[in-house]
């Protein structure tokens, strides 16, 4: 071979894409690596020159060890199809000895299904034809000498040298790549399914279509296990148009716990047949026969430790089980599993993403989330509905817009205001309509931390229809208690002048009649007074005027006040003197007082004794009335204290209480900022207490902490 | 002592008339509505004016205006009637000079001795 037959060589060479990077890296080295392959034999070395030949072989070794070491195989071919050389890594990728090779027909590396029958084919295979070109990069199945069969990518370059023509190939082993590339197609799938929302049920086909064709399947299905019954359910079916829909109805109806996928399903490990006819079912066998399945991969797919699917790939092809294949089909199964589970928490995710949204959505409530710097996130259609907006028209807007005018400039500090007051409680405020309306609303607000950050979530409650049936009804209270009052002022001085006489004696039965009606309207009148004045107390239009009292003088005026009646039921009373004062509304206090009594008295047996105690409690004043009646029972203890609750239904007829008493002394009293309640024991008598501020502790007082109640007596003053 | 009632209620300037004439020995004039009630005060020259504060018409203040407004009557000394509570309307009812103020509904055998109280504090 003349130096000029070695460019051209070259020249061919570096034309085919695959070895140009080659070359670049080998340099000169590998020319002359190529001058070593093509002129191994003593007989082709003839007619170089005796310089070249020199040259040639002072760098065999070191061009040698080079090309042995290249990744790529390659492999020299004469004319007629015989194998001149083959380099280290060639011999690898098909499983040979390069010497084992070099002589041989090139048809040794080719599957059975593409070797042409006979020389002429081979030659054909080479030479397709005037004006088509060989040099060409393509992928072709190759056959290794343990028979299995693989993907290699190949670049075929023609060469002449002199009259003689051969073609080198350069050889790529790609089947690493393809089930690496099969399982970025699963991958991609499954992110495509996962991303495109929606039933992962629905979305199984489009799934095992991606799988099964990445795999070079013809037919494919996947079961998944049941999670109820734990039994097994065809998901998906795939096939390629070659395949005829008999397998496919075969398969749907295979029974669950007998078919192939059971047996995976029951041993947990996958199946790899190339005898798929004889391992099938009887039901598909004959199917599979007729469309010329041969081999067949069944395999568990794994979630969680558990197996949750099982997908089967059948294919015409012969295929070896060879451990790379198999650990892919196991990579792309335990992938479908990840897709699963990931699909299953999504799915759950949504459902309680959705519920959750549902319910927000609905809620009467309206439901406003703001970021820190008050700009608003979400909003449900009530909160939106209270400010008279769209939702989409609030999402991205400042809180500002929902604020008065007079907070408008600074909503920060209407935030921070919001945040100080409504954080965990119920609070009032104004709020601003999108046609400017200014109406009361309630606020409470949370607080969440967030990837994001801090969030206040707040819960909007139009107030404007309450205050509207609020004002509604205290105009009907004051009005009906008004309008009461007036024909009641009629027959209570009509029945007043009358039982007084002073309309003329009247006769004893008259005078008794004349005695019960009186005592009904002056009831009624007590009742009208009742209701307004708790009205009015629970509504805040009473304020209560307060002041630094002394209790002695409230404990005296209200004294006075039952005196009368105590001595009507014939019940002494007995009180402490003390000094003292308290922070309170003094007539409201005397109120209070006077309805504790005045029950006692009513319901203490003739001839026994109402006692008054105080006593003091940090900074409270306690006082308890105690009675000898017939006690209230631990279950009414507290209900006593709401409006017309009596322990006995007919207490207000028999006692000539309103039912409302009780109520207006738990108000009074909690105004103050205090406390009521009752000790009792049925049968034992109760002691009603209530307790309210101090105004200063008097230091003739020694405390000794809170007293409680029961146990007063012995603590008290005076 | 000459009490002119004035009340949109025939019933409670009856009462009024019963308590205050029987009991209270007083004499007793009636006007059923306000601007009644100011002709009556100019033509009557009463000791003193009960006054309901809610009527038809002229309520109790204007009626009060009106008294207040003439030479002859504004000297009379007026005691408002409330049917609203008390603690409600009396501070409000007493910034306005009148010699006091009594609710509803009042007891008929107190009522002469309360408004000649009233009447005897001023």
């Amino acid at each position: 071979m003349s130096f000029s037959e070695l460019k051209a060589v070259a020249a061919a060479l570096e034309s085919s894409p695959v070895v140009i990077g080659l070359l670049g890296v080998l340099a000169s080295g590998l020319l002359g690596a190529l001058v070593w392959s093509l002129s191994s034999t003593e007989a082709r070395a003839r007619g170089l020159a005796a310089r070249m030949a020199a040259a040639a072989r002072d760098s065999e070794a070191r061009v040698r060890a080079v090309v042995d070491n290249v990744v790529d195989g390659i492999v020299t071919i004469d004319e007629g199809g015989a194998i001149e050389s083959v380099n280290a890594p060639a011999g690898r990728i098909f499983g040979y000895a390069p010497e084992e090779l070099v002589g041989q027909s090139m048809a040794v590396l080719m599957p059975p299904a593409h070797r042409p029958s006979d020389e002429t084919g081979l030659r054909r295979l080479l030479d397709p034809g005037a004006g088509r070109s060989l040099r060409r990069t393509c992928e072709v199945e190759g056959l290794r000498k343990d028979g299995s069969v693989f993907p290699l990518e190949i670049a075929v370059s023609e060469m002449h040298l002199g009259v003689r023509r051969f073609f080198t190939g350069v050889l790529h082993d790609i089947s690493e790549r393809s089930h690496e590339e099969w399982r970025r197609t699963v991958l991609h799938a499954a992110m495509e399914t996962l991303t495109a929302g929606g039933d992962v049920e629905q979305a199984l086909p489009d799934l095992l279509e991606a799988v099964a064709e990445g795999a070079a399947s013809d037919f494919a299905s996947l079961w998944m296990v049941q999670r109820e019954s734990g039994r097994l359910r065809c998901a998906a079916i795939w096939s390629s148009p070659a395949i005829a829909g008999r397998l496919r109805e075969a398969t749907r109806g295979l029974r669950a716990g007998t078919c192939l996928p059971g047996r995976v399903l029951t041993q947990g490990t996958g199946v790899w047949t190339s005898a798929l006819a004889q391992d099938l079912e009887p039901a598909r066998a004959a199917a599979a026969t007729v469309d010329g399945l041969r081999t067949g991969a069944v395999l568990p797919v794994p979630v969680g430790g558990q197996v949750a699917a099982v997908i089967e790939f059948f294919t015409r092809r012969p295929r070896a089980s060879e451990d790379d294949v198999v650990r892919t089909f196991s990579a792309v199964a335990s992938q479908i599993g990840h897709f699963l589970e990931r699909a299953r928490g999504l799915d759950a995710l949504r459902a309680s993403e959705t519920r959750l949204r549902s319910v927000v959505d609905h809620m009467l409530e309206g439901l406003l989330v703001v970021n820190g710097r008050c700009i608003i996130e979400t909003v449900n259609p009530a909160a939106a509905r209270i400010f008279g907006y769209g939702t989409d028209e609030l999402v991205g807007q400042h809180l500002r817009i929902l604020v008065p005018p007079d907070h408008r400039e600074d909503a920060e500090a209407f935030l921070t205001e919001a945040c100080s007051k409504a954080l965990g409680r119920v609070t009032e405020w104004k709020g601003r309509r999108k046609n400017g309306e200014v109406f009361p609303f309630e606020l409470s607000l949370s607080e969440f931390d967030t990837k994001e950050g801090r969030r206040l979530a707040g819960h909007v409650r139009d107030l404007s229809e309450r205050h509207a049936v609020d004002r509604m009804k205290n105009e009907f209270v004051a009005t009906v208690s008004h309008e009461l009052r007036t024909p009641l002022t009629s027959l209570r001085g009509s029945l007043g002048l009358l039982s007084a006489g002073a309309l003329g004696p009247l006769p004893e039965l008259a005078k008794e009649a004349v005695a019960i009606a009186e005592r009904n309207a002056l009831r009624l009148i007590t009742l009208t007074n009742d209701i307004l004045d708790l009205e009015r107390l629970q509504t805040g239009a009473l304020k209560l005027n307060l002041s630094i009292s002394a209790l002695d003088e409230v404990l005296e005026r209200a004294f006075e006040v039952v005196r009368g009646m105590a001595e009507h039921h014939g019940v002494t009373l007995t009180g402490p003197a003390t000094e003292a004062r308290v922070l309170a509304d003094r007539d409201r206090l005397v109120q209070v007082l006077v309805n504790l009594l005045s029950n006692a008295v009513k319901f203490s047996p003739r001839g026994s004794t109402v006692d008054v105690k105080v006593g003091r409690a940090a900074d409270m004043v306690e006082v308890a009335v105690r009675d000898n009646g017939r006690g209230v029972p631990p279950s009414h203890q507290r209900a006593i204290f709401e409006r017309f609750q009596q322990v006995e239904a007919s207490d207000a007829r028999q006692k000539g209480g309103t039912g409302l008493g009780l109520a207006i002394c738990k108000t009074i009293v909690e105004q103050h900022g205090g406390d009521i309640g009752v000790a009792s024991e049925p049968g034992r008598g109760s002691t009603f207490w209530f307790r309210v501020p101090l105004a200063t502790p008097p230091d003739a007082i020694r405390s000794e902490g809170f007293a409680p109640t029961g146990a007063l007596e012995q603590r008290s003053w005076s | 002592l000459k009490i002119l009632i004035v009340d949109d209620e025939d019933d409670i300037r009856r009462i009024g008339r019963l308590s205050l004439a029987h009991l209270g020995g007083m004499e007793v004039v009636e006007a059923a509505s306000g601007s009644e009630g100011i002709e009556r005060a100019a033509a009557e020259k009463p000791d003193g004016i009960l006054l309901d504060l809610m009527m038809p018409g002229l309520d109790g203040r204007e009626t009060l205006a009106g008294l207040r407004a003439h030479a002859s009557t504004s000297d009379i000394p007026v005691i408002f009637l409330t049917a609203k509570p008390l603690d409600q309307e009396g501070p409000k009812l007493r910034e306005l000079s009148v010699a006091g103020v009594l609710a509803k509904p009042f007891d008929p055998i107190q009522l002469p001795r309360e408004v000649q109280a009233l009447l005897e504090k001023r």
